[in-house]
């Protein structure tokens, strides 16, 4: 093991599956000479050339859709995002074609194609670049949805991603691009399979459910809880779509008291299904009503300030923690 | 004296000399009796404020500044003027001889003949199946025994028709949602196609699709897309495959004249040329994206100059002609086949029928459809053939009654088949069958 960042680690992932694949291509806005918006894409133009690592003009709607008609005929294209704010603007390629193919074309035509970028509020960027779209896609039958929060994540999901026959969404996560974390050599094959949740911090007084950006934030109230003798244990769900509803209930059967935080809105957000899971499978286990923290219903405004008061944060998380542990 | 600066002198040099190359290659365009006044667009609103005020003392004008000493003859007719105005596209691959029809029909319809003859008989009996097919699924509609939207292709048989006749079996199709003929046309059969209007477990989408989503993975069909030019990129990627394996295959992509003016169709083209890749931009002009006239939704005067505005070379065709359809995607398919490029053609045609089963199409007169009806693409080649000895009228008789005999066979394939099972719900979500 060793250490490296967030985006070493989509970097290395990206270079192994187009190293291992010739049917793998990557695709998008400055990912070839610009080296990528976010530098995930460094150096991969000059390993594998302007054939393969394929600048793209601003059009979302028109890359998107080539990378599904590519991935038609068995090509397994990687689009960038630059953000997934943007990928609104593909949204109908991305909901109404890449993931109805399988069934409209009577188990003809899968779409292998992996969409990837940052995504999620980053930092005082307002509201039209700071969309958290997970809950969007994950609605989406059809579709995959993972969100790695750290590097071996990172790293294990995306080339999972890359080889799985479906459309894959791999969220990432724009402020933990400079993270660093362990991850095996490059020598060890690290493959994380979609809808594998992994606990991060064992506890025993409540079952803290989060994922992407909120991983790190759950971790350090954690500690903190820890000093006043509450054991949070955190579960990171990696994966939204499979959702691993053993790992969850497992977690909960434990604890008996659930705090949901998420970076999407509160509106049909992902905590609002886990929390239905939750209660309709195992009521009997549960010894407080289940919280959930997320950002407010709002647009993000763009003032530091409110946007903290917005995003979910250390205090929300404290607060309803201690609410379900009657603290 | 008078002096021009250095800038307007040089602009107007710039000008002659592309009014020069226009002319030489306009004038491979014309026949004898077209008349067509050649000037820049920008040269027409500069001087004559607008292109259909022109008198003939501003004429003169322009041709003494632009020192065009071969200028045809000015027509007062707009359209005509406005063609030329609009001719900056880049030229069609023309080659020289016969066009090599390729591709037969899948069907079996006629009897082997020679080959030179068989392929335009083999032609002629396509459409007269996708003729009586779409008939067909009309009475079967009205009996609700075909259910959702159901969009019929009669009056455009040519078009497709000729576009098989020009390609090679493994080359690429993909099209929107008035689909049906576009399967048959690259071989799937009647049965599969009518089992899929039932929605039963045989059609070529398993039931699953239904009208608007045809697909047929064998022979290269793509599909049946029912967002309007949302398709158009698929193609696209379509022909990135196929370059970027090497394959000199072509990806033909059809879409209305509705799909212009979505975006997804203009990025679509302008990452096409800007990636040089192999597909034919097939516009099925039938006038109408549903009851909205291309006059009424369309800025340009002809729809063609799409291609101009993305440096891709562009041509109209008379749709209602199987030959010249077919001749033309020959020449380019042809040109692609050496170094890929995309292309764009126009194919002029008419639907009979609305644009669904439940438009009765009021939006056009009578007459306007019999205008069309007069011109019909099947009667056209048949007369054709005839004239030219190829096929007696006891012949195409034989041929009609097949294909209606195809389509019912197809109709009682489609009755007979079983319902998709219900049990199997979930096993066409995700292809390793997981539930999510």
């Amino acid at each position: 093991m060793r250490e490296i960042t967030y985006r070493q680690a989509l970097n290395e992932a990206l270079a192994e599956e187009l190293e291992r694949d010739p049917n793998v291509f990557l695709m998008g806005e400055e990912v070839a000479e610009y080296q990528g918006a976010y530098k995930v894409s460094s150096g991969l133009l000059q390993r594998f050339g302007p054939k393969r690592i394929i600048d793209t003009p601003i059009s979302e709607n028109g890359f998107a859709g080539l990378g599904i008609g590519a991935a038609m005929v068995g090509l397994r294209p990687i689009i960038e995002f630059m953000t997934f704010s943007f990928s609104l603007v593909a949204f109908d390629q991305v909901v109404n074609n890449a993931p109805n193919m399988f069934t409209m074309s009577g188990g003809q035509f899968n779409i292998p194609i992996t969409f990837r970028g940052p995504n999620g509020p980053a930092h005082q960027l307002g509201a039209t670049h700071s969309h958290a779209t997970e809950n969007f896609y994950a609605s989406v039958p059809g579709l995959k949805v993972c969100t790695p929060a750290t590097p071996r994540d990172a790293k294990g999901l995306l080339k999972t991603a890359v080889r799985d026959n479906n459309p894959v969404l791999v969220l990432e996560a724009e402020l933990l691009y400079s993270s660093k974390g362990m991850v095996e050599p490059p020598d060890e094959e690290l493959l994380i399979p979609l809808g594998k949740a992994e606990v991060k911090r064992e506890g025993s007084d409540v079952s803290v459910i989060c994922y992407a950006q909120s991983v790190p934030l759950a971790l350090k109230v954690a500690e903190q809880l820890e000093e006043e003798d509450i054991s949070a244990e955190i579960v990171d769900l990696r994966s939204i779509k499979p959702l691993d509803e053993k790992a969850i209930y497992d977690s909960v059967a434990k604890t008996h008291r659930v705090v949901i935080v998420e970076q999407d809105h509160p509106f049909c957000g992902v905590g609002a299904e886990v929390c239905y899971r939750i209660q309709k499978n195992i009521f009997d286990e549960l010894d407080a009503p289940i919280i959930r923290v997320s950002q407010e219903d709002v647009p993000m405004p763009y003032n530091e300030r409110l946007e903290h008061a917005v995003l979910p944060n250390a205090e929300k998380l404290t607060a309803a923690v201690k609410q379900v542990c009657y603290a | 004296m008078h002096r021009r600066s250095s800038a307007e002198s040089s602009r107007r040099r710039g000008t002659e000399d592309a009014f020069a190359r226009f002319r030489c290659w306009i004038g491979n365009f014309l026949s004898d009796d077209e008349r067509v006044f050649v000037v820049k667009r920008s040269w027409v609103c500069e001087k004559l404020g607008r292109i259909d005020s022109g008198s003939n003392d501003r004429i003169a004008d322009i041709q003494r500044d632009a020192k065009l000493d071969v200028l045809p003859q000015f027509t007062h007719q707009r359209s005509s003027v406005y063609s030329a105005l609009c001719s900056f596209r880049k030229p069609w691959p023309k080659r020289g001889g016969l066009a090599r029809p390729c591709r037969g029909s899948a069907h079996g319809l006629t009897a082997m003949q020679p080959v030179e003859q068989h392929d335009e008989v083999e032609m002629l009996s396509l459409m007269l199946l996708i003729r009586r097919f779409e008939e067909r699924a009309s009475q079967q509609y009205q009996a609700q025994r075909i259910g959702g939207f159901c969009h019929l292709y009669i009056g455009q048989e040519a078009v497709v028709t000729g576009a098989v006749a020009a390609v090679r079996d493994d080359d690429y199709i993909i099209t929107a949602y008035r689909d049906h003929a576009h399967a048959l046309a690259w071989g799937t059969s009647a049965n599969a196609c009518m089992a899929e209007l039932f929605g039963k477990a045989t059609g070529c989408s398993r039931g699953l699709g239904g009208s608007m989503h045809f697909f047929d993975k064998q022979h290269h069909m793509y599909g049946g897309h029912a967002i309007v030019a949302a398709h158009v990129p698929l193609g696209v990627g379509l022909a990135f495959a196929i370059k970027y394996r090497g394959e000199d295959r072509v990806t033909l992509c059809f879409f209305g004249d509705g799909a212009i003016n979505q975006g997804a169709f203009h990025e679509a083209l302008n990452l096409a040329a800007l990636y040089k890749l192999p597909i034919v931009f097939i516009c099925e002009n039938n006038l109408f994206a549903m009851g909205t006239s291309v006059k009424r939704s369309t800025s340009l005067k002809q729809i063609v100059d799409r291609a101009e505005g993305y440096d891709i070379p562009g041509e109209i065709v008379d749709g209602m002609n199987f030959r010249e359809v077919r001749d033309k995607i020959s020449e380019v398919v042809d040109s692609i086949r050496k170094e890929p490029h995309p292309a764009f053609l126009e194919a002029r045609t008419y639907r009979y029928r609305g644009h669904s089963m439940s438009d009765p199409a009021s939006y056009r007169t009578k007459d306007e459809l019999e205008k069309y009806r007069l011109d019909d693409p099947i009667t056209r080649l048949r007369a054709q053939l005839t004239r030219e000895g190829k096929l007696t009228n006891e012949q195409f008789d034989q041929l009609d009654k097949r294909a209606k005999e195809t389509v019912m066979a197809a109709v009682k394939f489609a009755e007979e088949s079983p319902d998709p099972p219900l049990e199997k719900l979930y096993d066409y979500t995700y292809a390793d069958g997981a539930k999510a």
